[in-house]
């Protein structure tokens, strides 16, 4: 049983003339016209006494025979080309940390968070700027000595050894803009009366990042954290004898919170003190998907 | 207006305040994405490490049997270089290193017996980086990488398929010299005009 095209093929070829001279052609692009040695080919390139008397004008771009622009620069892209949408993660060293929690800006016996740091009013998260949280740096690794429990948006492995050995517990966490926008100000947020938003899922090329127990992603599997941490101690050298202690490590935040202790849906009154929350079902349901 | 010092103070105050307050209406909010949802499986009790066979290592060192000394490194580098303790210096007895199967330990004495202290410590250092926490990592990769050269087989010189060429190029060489040895013999035979006839 013969194929569709190969059928109409053979057809073809039984109705089709006899290939003779007059049938054939040569491919295009192997056969370049041969140049007459006058006119636009000749010595004034079309430029001569003669053509001058009339007006005439070279091809879009011509420049009297130099190479035109558009033949000598590249069709590059520009050099920031893609900035507006790239995600930025500007850097959080642990000098720092360890500068703003000996300050006194950075209370240890309470979880750190994106809200928490940007709290302090010292450092600073801008979501008009595509900036989704802090990457924990390891410069100033070797002065480290904070016992915390931390949770930023991005760490190195270093930066995650130096947080491990003291003690302290290290989390990333993606924030989509809108929970960046809520948590970087979040006294701004509440007064807003916005409802709390919850905390969408990382797009494809995070979701890998935090699903990574070596990058203790807030979506990885416990027990492989664990056996991570084992392995970064052997690497850097440490044991892993200090721990924190139960209060601290009883503050836990669900994949789609970003306060502590504040649900997804609550309308936060800051001046009243009081918390509203939704009481229709189906509202209900959206936040708690 | 009000100084920047004092008006974080003032927020963190605030937060913190607030921050403890609201942690008391916490309600263990669990959503799909929660991680015991997510990871049913896993307890949060991660299964001990294996220990290590009679002849095998796997890498793992506990680190409190290793006496670590911090010192200044040497070379450029002005006041950071003079003050700060980079230099990591790792040493272990070897032939009281519980941590070190027999098997392998035997094998570690056979190659760095020459190499350890009189008293039978086995050191490692490194000023690799800046940094004291990489120098303490590059120091502990030095000390596995030679316990684990101290178990590996010894390479042979020649693979068997060079070995094989190597005897039959031998042979060809044999061969060749005996070929042209005969080649002279007939020479140097109808040179001295023997058994000719007269």
């Amino acid at each position: 049983r013969m194929s569709g095209v190969r059928e109409k093929a053979l057809q073809y070829l039984r109705e089709v003339p006899r290939l003779t001279h007059g049938n054939i052609r040569n491919l295009p692009g192997t056969r370049t016209p041969k140049k007459r040695g006058y006119g636009q080919n000749g010595k004034e390139r079309g430029w001569g006494a003669s053509a001058r008397q009339k007006l005439h004008f070279g091809p879009l771009g011509y420049e009297s025979g130099s190479t035109p622009i558009q033949r000598k620069t590249a069709f590059e892209r520009s050099y920031n080309y893609g900035i507006h949408s790239v995600r930025q993660f500007p850097p959080l060293s642990l000098y720092q940390l360890q500068l703003a929690i000996d300050t006194n800006r950075l209370d240890v016996t309470k979880p750190i968070d994106m809200a928490a740091l940007c709290g302090t009013g010292v450092f600073f998260l801008d979501p008009s700027k595509n900036q989704f949280g802090f990457n924990l740096s390891s410069d100033g690794m070797d002065l480290f000595k904070a016992k915390v429990h931390l949770e930023v948006q991005w760490a190195d492995e270093q930066a995650i050894a130096a947080v491990e050995r003291n003690g302290g517990k290290i989390t990333t966490s993606y924030y989509d803009i809108h929970s960046v926008i809520a948590a970087s100000d979040a006294f701004k947020f509440l007064k807003s009366g916005q409802p709390i938003p919850r905390r969408l899922t990382p797009p494809g090329n995070l979701l890998e990042y935090y699903i990574n127990p070596a990058n203790r992603g807030y979506l990885a599997d416990p027990v492989m954290v664990e056996k991570e941490k084992e392995v970064l101690a052997q690497k850097y050298g440490y044991s892993i004898s200090d721990k924190l202690d139960d209060r601290l490590l009883s503050f836990k935040k669900d994949p789609r919170q970003i306060f502590y202790g504040l649900e997804p849906g609550w309308i936060v009154s800051v001046q009243d003190k009081t918390i509203y929350k939704p009481k229709e079902a189906d509202v209900k349901q959206i936040y708690t998907t | 207006m009000l100084i920047r010092g004092i008006r974080c103070l003032q927020l963190t105050e605030q937060c913190s305040r607030n921050y403890l307050t609201l942690t008391r209406f916490s309600s263990a909010y669990k959503s799909p994405l929660s991680l015991d949802k997510l990871y049913p499986a896993s307890s949060g009790n991660a299964k001990p490490g294996t220990k290590d066979v009679s002849s095998e290592f796997s890498g793992q060192i506990p680190m409190n049997e290793l006496t670590k000394t911090y010192s200044c490194s040497s070379g450029p580098g002005g006041q950071n270089v003079n003050k700060v303790a980079t230099k990591v210096d790792l040493r272990f007895h070897v032939e009281s290193a519980s941590w070190l199967s027999p098997g392998v330990k035997a094998k570690v004495l056979e190659k760095y017996g020459s190499e350890l202290t009189k008293d039978g410590w086995m050191v490692v250092k490194s000023d690799r980086t800046r940094s004291q926490t990489l120098n303490q990592a590059d120091a502990l990769e030095k000390l596995r990488t030679a316990i684990r050269s101290a178990l590996a087989a010894p390479k042979p010189k020649f693979s068997a398929e060079e070995e094989e060429r190597i005897r039959k190029g031998k042979l060809k060489a044999a061969r060749e010299r005996l070929h042209y040895k005969r080649i002279r013999s007939d020479v140097k035979a109808q040179r001295s005009g023997r058994d000719q006839m007269l």
